[in-house]
């Protein structure tokens, strides 16, 4: 299990093996957009990075999380 | 349900000493889910609100952790973005329909006001300020008539300075504005409103660290969520004042706490402790100065160390030494447990022991607290004494909202009382005990200079309180003007100190009844014939407005066991069969009531 993952399912309180690399939040019912906010936070501090809006707002599946992630040289 | 039934992974997780922002969340949704399971079941439960300018959902969560850390459990409601008004002001919102006991207001600038021109006229400023002062004191009223605590955080003042110090200058400015609004709000909100000073808070972190833009424009929050953490303490001290949970005493050991190395080896000359002894001998000095000043400001100071007690007590002697003897009401120095000696001292002080906050450097001795006195609020300092300030700060945990003449006599008045527990050990009997105390009381009809305190009181006052009614300022100032009402306020001295007002009695006027609404007494002066002598004042009282009958009101809480037999013993006979309410003829006579208290 990735720990981008491990990192999104503690956010949701879901089990990180149910998540799929193509879920997001029109497929995960517990991801709505305050856990999107949750989210960035959390990937702030585990990454020590600093997101921009832009970031924030591609937090909304899995790929895009890890996309972020790469842009910041952190995946 | 109280919190302290929750499951052991729960707990564990709400006594965590680090905390994310998800760690919040999951808490909170947990709790949640078991309050809702409790109220299902029939439990009390302790109903919140949040509701703010901006998205207050994870405020709300970190909001419901702290209560549990409280050792309550809180079922929530958070309203949904920038309704704070209206859902305060409409009879029909989704807060009102909640019904919450206690209700926490989250104002934000940004929706307060819009900007002035900074050339804006000072009076125009000023009028600005008190529009905004009667909008919070319409959202007061209505949740006070639903009888709400109101808990609100103060305006955090933007970040950005456009001028630099031009703005600070001009009245006009944003920043000159929050701060006029903050202190404009506490005067008008005295006595209502329990404060959470969130610009503090946003000051400690550093405000634009606190409200970075890039979450303001993500979910319109206006903190940074990493902070939900720092939160906590904020909050749980705001909670403690709002509900009578405020700590009142701090218990110091003293090798490594008050001075640096251990009194029975070095000596006195030997601690560590002003500026011959370097850094760490100057911080000590001033951590010194520090528990002094709480002394000063109300904070009842008490040692519990492992020493010989007068080699403790040359320990306070040494030329450094910002505390003496006397500073401290209670003074346990022996070779037993630490457990019996913060018990004997809460049994010297009348204190109970989720009174009390404990300081202790040794890990060994916290732990031991930890698990045979969970009650007692633990502080780790660490090793280094220029952080023990800050680390003993953090907690907030003898947050005030506002001093009274009480406040910052209270030591003298706890020594007085300690002193007078020595006597009783030397007296014959009880009586002779009481009449030794040489008591002077006064039972008086409430003026307006005296509602602070007695605010204070209703705030405060948890053990002898009959039926744990908290009135607010303005309700009980409103009783002063009502012809039905009367609040009643006793004062008492003795040989030992003045002890300033510490009871009260709010009256209601029923026909010829007159009707003990609220009755409340300061710990500090419990079994000394108080509540002989005021009930004499107030029969006297009530035969001269024509009353026939006095009846009283029992409600049990979890605290006001020692006076669920006080009607009783003050000649009152049941008045239903749940012992609950309570009547006294008045054409009875009052031999029965024997005080050792003299009028003055």
């Amino acid at each position: 299990m990735s720990d981008v993952l491990t990192l999104i399912a503690s956010v949701l309180q879901v089990d990180a093996a149910d998540l799929n690399e193509d879920d997001g939040i029109d497929t995960v019912a517990a991801w709505d957009s305050l856990k999107t906010i949750l989210l960035a936070s959390m990937i702030e501090i585990n990454y020590s990075i600093t997101l921009d809006n832009h970031d924030i707002e591609k937090l909304i599946t899995v790929r895009g999380v890890r996309e972020v992630l790469a842009r910041h040289g952190s995946e | 349900m109280a919190a302290n039934n929750l499951p052991d992974t729960l707990r564990a997780r709400l006594a965590a000493p680090q905390w994310t922002p998800a760690d919040v969340m999951a808490c909170a949704d947990q709790l949640q889910h078991l309050a809702q399971e409790a109220q299902s079941a029939g439990t009390s439960v302790q109903r919140v609100a949040v509701v703010g300018d901006l998205t207050s959902d994870l405020l709300a969560r970190a909001v419901a952790c702290a209560i549990a850390q409280e050792g309550v459990l809180p079922l929530l409601y958070a309203a949904p973005y920038g309704v704070m008004q209206q859902e305060c002001l409409d009879p029909d919102s989704a807060l009102h329909a909640f019904r919450p006991d206690v209700v926490v207001l989250i104002p934000d600038w940004r929706n307060t006001w819009p900007a002035l021109p900074v050339d804006t006229p000072v009076d125009r400023v000023d009028a600005d300020t008190q529009a905004q002062v009667r909008r919070f004191e319409a959202l007061w009223d209505a949740l006070e008539a639903r009888r709400c605590i109101i808990i609100q955080h103060t305006l955090v003042p933007p970040s950005q300075q456009l001028r630099g110090i031009a703005e600070r200058r001009s009245p006009a400015s944003m920043a000159s504005r929050v701060d006029a609004l903050n202190t404009a709000l506490f005067e008008a909100g005295a006595g209502r409103v329990c404060w959470l000073q969130a610009d503090q808070l946003a000051a400690q972190v550093g405000r634009v660290t606190w409200s970075p833009a890039r979450y303001y424009y993500a979910g319109k929050l206006g903190f940074d969520p990493r902070f939900l953490a720092d939160y906590l303490p904020w909050f749980r001290g705001a909670w403690r004042a709002a509900t009578g949970r405020a700590k009142k005493l701090l218990v110091l050991d003293l090798d490594d706490t008050l001075w640096g190395g251990t009194i029975g080896d070095d000596g006195p000359e030997g601690i560590a402790l002003g500026p011959d002894h370097g850094a760490r001998g100057e911080a000590f000095a001033a951590w010194q100065q520090y528990i002094a000043q709480l002394g000063q400001r109300g904070v009842v100071l008490a040692v519990c160390s492992k020493n010989d007690l007068a080699l403790a007590v040359s320990g306070l002697s040494h030329a450094v030494s910002a505390l003496s003897r006397s500073d401290f009401s209670a003074f346990v120095c022996s070779w037993s447990d630490k457990a019996t000696g913060l018990r004997q001292i809460a049994t010297e002080l009348n204190l109970s022991l989720d009174t009390m906050v404990f300081v202790d450097d040794n890990p060994a001795e916290r732990s031991l607290i930890e698990q045979i006195l969970p009650e007692v609020a633990l502080v780790d300092l660490g090793t280094d004494p220029a952080q023990f300030i800050e680390r003993l700060e953090s907690g907030h945990w003898f947050d005030l909202q506002s001093y009274t003449v009480a406040d910052l006599r209270r030591t003298a008045t706890y020594t007085a009382r300690c002193e007078a527990l020595a006597t009783q050990s030397t007296a014959a009997d009880l009586s002779t005990y009481l009449e030794g105390l040489e008591m002077v009381g006064r039972l008086a009809v409430a003026q307006a200079a005296d509602l602070p305190r007695l605010t204070q009181l209703e705030l405060k006052t948890n053990q002898f309180n009959l039926t744990t009614r908290r009135y607010a300022q303005p309700q009980l100032a409103a009783t002063l003007a009502r012809p039905d009402q009367q609040l009643l306020v006793f004062q008492l001295k003795d040989r030992f100190g003045d002890h300033g007002q510490v009871s009260s009695m709010l009256l209601v006027r029923e026909g010829d009844v007159l009707r003990i609404d609220s009755w409340l007494m300061s710990c500090r002066v419990f079994s000394r014939s108080a509540e002989q002598f005021m009930l004499v004042g107030l029969i006297a009282l009530a035969k001269d407005q024509g009353a026939t009958t006095l009846s009283g009101e029992y409600l049990p809480s979890s605290r006001n066991g020692v006076v669920a037999d006080l009607y009783p013993r003050l000649g009152f006979i049941p008045a239903c069969t749940k012992g609950r309410y309570w009547r006294r003829n008045l054409a009875a006579p009052i031999s029965d009531l024997t005080s050792h208290i003299r009028a003055g």
